[in-house]
């Protein structure tokens, strides 16, 4: 019964997103822009390798040029997932449909768990939509300077890891505000103090405070897994995230009907 | 079916159930009467498991809506005051919806979709996106989604609210019908349509029941008009309350 219930209110859940044109436009920006910055990579990149075949010496890498266009795709996603994840609690409660599930025989965690898997599904199709880059690169380049695809891999690995943090908080965000401002806003503050902010508090002294910030803002993590180092911690750290704001995004379901 | 002992609820300070009781049997239609206020949607929101209540023991078909909230679940569709619908959906996706949820598949599935489209009238309208239909038919989606999976106690909060005439005799029917083999529970203003369906009421104000009884019985067999007996109950309970706060005082 668990498996048909996520299934139905995930298919649910995609439904929406498809009917809402919030969804559809973001990726459309986020495409078209990231296409750009793809643009200026290659342009960069002919030029290096024109500089090279006339003698000049250059020692950055395709490698090093790509994780310039993925840094800037990470920053695309502190911006733009909160759209993705604004309305999922706050339009239940808008058109009254939270009591229609409430009432229902399924259980609030299974709720919790269709919408945040249907979030990672839109996130899945935004990552894919950029993997033509990498395509493009490894088919394109001169034999033996293509991008090395275990970078390539971790670098995807990392901005799903970075990804799924921001939806599940981003879901979380949504659940405690019945105004869908609110909750972009604060989707917004929470996903540029992990991804930016904490970093200001590091004293840069390699002290226990220092590395206790420095573990807890993401960017770190992120250009280690863009760079091509999968740590396990982070895996484990940003997989700790989802389940630390899921499971506050049900509590604050629950609450909904004890305090209504 | 339904069995409703001292149930209290407070919202904060607030207390908006002081003690309810009453009880249903299968097949009865209850009109839950009172004034704006009264604690009706409160009722109806422990009664479906969406809320609990604050004391008292509620039971729906054999089940505490406490101990055994999915069992209950299973069995008690409700339309809140406002429909819940998803307004970027059609009519089709939307009950469909509603059914996977209610745990209906296959050809249970098809066969009470059929009897929802037929019943509430809603053949012409299942590929329309519901944020274009009328009030009305809004409403008749509502009623849709709450028997879709064919439960035991059906609760429904102002069910025909925003209807056309004809279409409020074709959800009384509708609701005459369900009384048959369900238990509905239904809360309205509109005193006539208590005579003409329920065969059981119950009258709260302030969160206390006044009357509890058959149509008759409330009517005290004068030939008073169930309005006429309305107005009489609900003025001596005001009355009561008067004199009660001056002897505080």
């Amino acid at each position: 019964m668990f498996f048909h219930n996520v299934m139905t209110l995930w298919k649910k859940e995609l439904r929406s997103y498809l009917y809402t044109p919030v969804a559809a436009f973001f990726i459309g920006i986020y495409t078209s822009l990231l296409y750009g910055f793809f643009y200026i990579f290659l342009q960069k990149y002919q030029s290096y390798t024109q500089a090279r075949s006339i003698g000049v010496a250059s020692n950055i890498t395709i490698d090093q040029l790509a994780e310039g266009v993925y840094n800037n795709m990470h920053f695309f996603m502190v911006f733009l997932l909160p759209f993705f994840t604004f309305r999922l609690f706050t339009e239940e409660s808008r058109q009254n449909t939270l009591v229609l599930l409430m009432t229902s025989p399924i259980r609030s965690w299974e709720l919790v768990l269709a919408k945040f898997k249907a979030s990672l599904t839109v996130l899945l199709v935004m990552l894919l939509v950029t993997s033509i880059f990498p395509l493009y690169l490894y088919l394109y380049s001169e034999p033996g300077g293509g991008p090395d695809m275990g970078i390539i891999l971790s670098t995807y690995l990392g901005l799903f890891l970075v990804g799924c943090a921001y939806m599940a908080m981003g879901l979380f965000f949504s659940s405690i505000t019945e105004s869908v401002l609110v909750a972009l806003i604060l989707s917004f503050i929470g996903n540029l103090f992990f991804a930016f902010m904490v970093n200001m508090f590091r004293s840069e002294d390699g002290g226990l405070m220092d590395s206790f910030f420095g573990y807890t803002g993401f960017q770190m993590h992120v250009s280690n897994f863009l760079k091509g180092t999968i740590e396990l911690k982070a895996i484990v750290y940003f997989l700790s995230f989802c389940g630390f704001f899921l499971f506050l995004s049900n509590r604050s379901i629950e609450s909904r009907s004890w305090r209504s | 079916m339904i069995e409703v002992s001292q149930l209290v609820k407070k919202y904060g300070d607030f207390t908006a159930l002081h003690g309810i009781s009453f009880s249903a049997k299968k097949g009865e239609i209850i009109g839950l009467l009172g004034p704006n206020g009264a604690g009706k949607t409160t009722t109806m929101k422990i009664l479906s498991a969406f809320m609990p209540s604050t004391s008292g023991t509620t039971k729906v078909a054999g089940f505490d809506v406490f101990d055994d909230p999915m069992e209950v679940k299973k069995r008690v569709g409700y339309l809140p005051e406002t429909p819940p619908l998803y307004t970027d959906f059609r009519v089709k996706e939307y009950l469909e919806f509603v059914a996977g949820i209610k745990h209906l598949a296959g050809s249970r599935l098809k066969e009470r979709y059929e009897f929802v489209i037929e019943h509430c009238g809603l053949r012409d309208r299942q590929q329309s996106v519901i944020n274009n239909l009328s009030k009305g038919f809004k409403q008749r989606v509502g009623i849709a989604q709450a028997i879709i999976h064919d439960p035991e106690v059906v609760i429904l909060d102002e069910p025909t609210v925003g209807l056309d005439p004809v279409q409020i005799v074709e959800i009384r029917n509708l609701i005459k019908n369900l009384g048959s083999n369900h238990t509905v529970i239904l809360s309205t203003h509109i005193l006539p349509e208590v005579t003409m369906t329920c065969n059981h009421v119950v009258m709260i104000n302030r969160g206390k029941v006044l009357a509890d009884g058959s149509v008759e019985s409330l009517t005290q067999g004068k030939g008073e008009s169930l309005e006429e007996a309305y107005l009489r109950i609900i003025t001596q309970d005001a009355h009561v309350v008067e004199t009660a706060n001056k002897g505080d005082s």
